[in-house]
């Protein structure tokens, strides 16, 4: 029953964040995009364009835009048989991470010019921050916070993937919070000394509401998160993340994915460490080694596989 | 109700107190704090340029910091620099993008608070008008001796492996590379992470402009003698074996780090792109300032 509900939870979230976002309403170009080689460009226009004009580099002037004042140069524009998708290679490879300016001379009979911005899409930024808070920077396995909860509460699967669950719900609401506080009220008024003390007590605040709510909805999971919970309150990666939030000046979009990010990745560590765990009950382990250390030992060979995900590109 | 309302009354009266304890210690420690980053950054930016501690920089020595700005108005972009004049005064010039002058304001701050981004842009913003915008974009420090300039630091970030670094680069008057200093990246250890090692960043060291235009990485590994000529901390060899091992090699690429060929290409296309940027724009200021009869003290 509550697996349902988390799946549909789940979907809808990656339904809404999948939704187009709305295209600017350009009359000439109709698409634009970095392309695949690490100079070039693609922009696709609406119409067929002609091609003595589209094909001279000297119709063109493109810079980064925080660089206004500096040209980047064109080696060639190809026009495709179509005579709609044009492919600007430049000299020196560009920045993809950062906007571009494009103008075109002369575009059409009227002779005005078209300015366009090329960039990667917003939405693969969001995902690229909530990936890389998931895998390549999880803050169990390679910035190893939060060890004190993950080692006990990932001895069963259920209590890891309950812990782990509560943790996301806590994350997730603690740093939204926290977002509020520090752009509304923390920032114009020059309290950001204030910062730590704020956040751990929004911290608190949530987690005493889960325990309440817990307390009454799961008993059993509620016992057999004993001391746990509470510990929740004083865990560095539920307050690493306002922190970030706060050193990176994240908008609301971003702060949330970040905070998704860094639970999914709380809840996967749990997960992963609870399967091996449980196995390790049957195995013959030396005495000397059984419980903790071998429970150690395995993090280690974790946070060394999670190093793979090092300088993952998606987007 | 009645224990609600001591308990929130005592809540209140508690919180108070912590704020007041804290924003006191806050307001005490402040001023220390901005001081001993500032000396950490002098500290940084000297060492680049080759003094330390046994070899103090003398008294002829002066730091002139210029703010370069993005300033629209309306759809039209141009570039403003926030300059030191010589009577002590600061004087904001916008060029157009095409480099021509277009205007000088005297901007009314100290010197103090022109370190401060938050003192700065509200001070500019009312010298040249609300109806432009600003927006900082990087800051420049001319280092001169003896009202002679003897080198540029530029600190400026750009995207490694995985996020940003930020580096600290030390050019001469001609674009010629004194050093590099890593200042912040959060690359892997023991890969990406020994970008801040001598035997990597002291490889951009004596490297003239036209060298560094063209540079490239390459994958070929460190020749024995270059690595003792780079190390100079730990091998101490003589000053002259030194310059001659960096006087050889000036014009080869930089040898990329074994396992780490992306944070090497990283911060060389950074530096490349740092260099060239500002030995571009600074031809155009420089000649701004000649043709308007600015007096800077550089």
């Amino acid at each position: 029953m509550k697996t349902i509900t988390i799946k549909r939870i789940l979907l809808s979230l990656v339904l809404l964040l999948s939704l187009p976002l709305p295209a600017q309403a350009q009359e000439l170009i109709a698409g634009k995009s970095f392309g695949k080689a690490k100079n070039e460009m693609v922009v696709t226009f609406a119409a067929p364009v002609d091609r003595a004009v589209v094909e001279d580099p000297a119709n063109y002037q493109v810079y980064e835009e925080q660089d206004p004042d500096i040209k980047l140069e064109l080696a060639k524009v190809v026009l495709a048989d179509d005579q709609k998708t044009a492919t600007l290679s430049f000299k020196e490879p560009l920045n993809a991470r950062l906007p571009h300016v494009v103008t075109i001379k002369s575009l059409d009979e009227s002779g005005a010019a078209a300015t366009f911005k090329v960039m990667k899409p917003y939405l693969g930024y969001l995902l690229s921050i909530l990936v890389s808070a998931l895998l390549i920077n999880n803050f169990v396995f390679t910035k190893y916070l939060g060890l004190c909860v993950f080692f006990g509460t990932s001895k069963r699967k259920d209590t890891a993937k309950g812990m782990g669950l509560t943790f996301t719900m806590v994350i997730v609401v603690s740093a939204i919070m926290s977002w509020f506080f520090y752009q509304f009220i923390l920032k114009p008024y020059d309290l950001n000394f204030l910062q730590i003390v704020v956040f751990i007590g929004l911290v608190s605040l949530t987690v005493q509401a889960v325990d309440t709510v817990l307390r009454k909805v799961n008993p059993a999971l509620f016992n057999a998160f004993g001391v746990y919970l509470v510990l929740v309150i004083a865990n560095c990666v539920i307050i690493a993340v306002p922190l970030i939030l706060a050193d990176n000046e994240y908008n609301f979009l971003e702060s949330f994915m970040l905070a998704l990010g860094a639970g999914g990745g709380f809840l996967l560590a749990l997960y992963l460490m609870s399967s091996v765990r449980e196995r390790m009950e049957l195995a013959n382990i030396p005495t000397t080694f059984k419980g903790v250390p071998i429970a150690f030992i395995v993090a280690g060979q974790f946070a060394l596989a999670f190093l793979g995900f090092s300088g993952l590109t998606l987007f | 109700m009645k224990n609600i309302l001591t308990i929130i009354f005592r809540l209140t009266v508690a919180c108070l107190l912590a704020g007041l304890v804290m924003g006191t210690a806050f307001i005490l420690t402040n001023k220390a704090k901005k001081h001993n980053i500032h000396v950490n950054e002098q500290k940084v930016m000297l060492s680049l340029l080759g003094y330390s501690e046994k070899n103090p920089a003398p008294e002829s020595v002066a730091m002139h910091e210029v703010y370069r700005y993005l300033v629209g108005e309306g759809e039209a972009l141009g570039m403003g620099y926030l300059l030191p004049l010589q009577d002590g005064t600061f004087s904001f010039v916008t060029i157009d993008l095409t480099g021509g002058f277009v205007g000088q304001t005297p901007v009314a701050i100290s010197p103090e608070k022109a370190v401060e981004e938050g003192e700065r842009t509200p001070a500019i913003a009312a010298a040249i008008g609300a109806e432009k915008s600003l927006r900082y974009a990087d800051q420049t420090i001319v280092v001169t001796n003896d009202g002679k300039r003897m080198a540029y630091l530029l600190p400026g970030r750009f995207p490694g492996f995985k996020t940003f670094i930020g580096a600290m680069l030390a050019l001469d008057p001609n674009f010629s590379i004194l050093g590099l200093d890593i200042m912040e990246h959060e690359e892997d250890p023991g890969l990406g992470a020994e970008i801040d090692q001598e035997y990597f960043k002291n490889q951009f060291k004596g490297k003239p402009l036209e060298t560094v235009k063209k540079l490239e990485v390459v994958k070929t590994p460190l020749p024995e003698e270059y690595r003792k000529g780079l190390e100079t901390e730990k091998n101490g060899l003589d000053a002259e074996e030194v310059a001659r091992i960096q006087e050889q090699y000036k014009d080869n690429d930089i040898y990329a780090l074994t396992g780490a060929t992306i944070s090497s290409r990283s911060v060389t296309n950074g530096v490349k792109a740092m260099v060239k940027k500002f030995a571009y724009r600074l031809a155009i200021l420089d000649r701004v300032l000649v043709e308007q009869h600015i007096a800077v003290p550089f």
